[in-house]
């Protein structure tokens, strides 16, 4: 494994948690919403919220694979 | 319940009918078809990216990890975009009542619009339905103008993308109509007469 391959694996592994914070809060901005608004959030709503988050981390996880055994 | 529900329920806007004795009128989402076009068109480039980075690799004769993860990246970017459709969407209701017309329009993180406009401050002149175009005829989906005089901050409230739009332009100009308390009540309070003996000084 090249070092080249490492940058390149943590690069990925760094857009993933960067995506993640962006993703958590913009999770908490919408709950807030629903306070400050009134709009009801659904539930098929949060399932999809729920199922972005299992997609950023599983970007997360097989980057940090990839980054641990090279 | 599903995802792209239009039509608001009483229970969803009771936290809007905040004046004794409110009660609605219509509720409403725009029109979903907005929503998944602007899905398709984004999942239509995701699927194309993927495709030429497919070909980019396979030319390059680069790592299978590497294209895995630029996959991966790319199809978590359409996902969020595609969120970030629908909760934008879903954030954007309008609620005619027979005491107001409210429109919050809300994109968390981003931006936050609340548009309410009084009937007893206002007298709507016109409810004008609109269908701009053929895909809109088809779909029965249009617009609707209500149309103030001046003493509101906007002359007209365009409530697009509404679907059925001839039967909701119908129910509107049925429910505004006569929410106006009347010139006479407005002008006794507001209007100055001059006292005939003083014109004549």
């Amino acid at each position: 494994m090249t070092e080249q391959q490492m940058i390149l694996y943590g690069a990925f592994f760094a857009i993933g948690i960067v995506f993640l914070i962006y993703h958590v809060i913009y999770s908490y901005e919408l709950s807030k919403t629903q306070k400050r608004s009134g709009i009801t959030i659904s539930k098929p709503l949060k399932n999809l919220l729920t199922y972005n988050t299992y997609a950023i981390l599983a970007v997360v996880g097989v980057a940090s694979i990839f980054l641990l055994t090279s | 319940m599903n995802i792209l529900q239009e039509q608001l329920g009483e229970e969803e806007v009771s936290a809007f009918l905040t004046i004794p004795g409110e009660r609605l009128v219509w509720a409403s989402r725009k029109h979903s078809i907005g929503v998944l076009i602007s899905i398709g068109i984004t999942m239509i480039g995701l699927i194309s990216l993927i495709a030429i980075l497919f070909a980019a690799f396979s030319y390059f004769e680069l790592s299978w990890p590497v294209f895995l993860l630029t996959g991966m990246i790319v199809a978590i970017l359409g996902l969020s975009l595609s969120l970030k459709t629908i909760v934008d969407w879903y954030c954007h209701i309008y609620i005619v009542t027979n005491f107001k017309i409210l429109e919050v329009s809300s994109s968390p993180m981003f931006s936050h619009k609340t548009h309410e406009v009084l009937l007893s401050q206002v007298r709507v002149s016109e409810i004008n339905v609109v269908i701009h175009n053929f895909a809109e005829e088809l779909c029965n989906v249009g617009s609707i103008m209500v149309e103030f005089d001046r003493l509101a901050h906007i002359e007209v409230l365009e409530i697009t993308g509404v679907r059925g739009v001839r039967e909701v332009g119908s129910i509107l100009s049925a429910a505004l109509e006569g929410t106006y308390p009347g010139p006479s009540s407005r002008i006794a309070g507001s209007l100055f007469v001059r006292p005939k003996e003083v014109a004549h000084l």
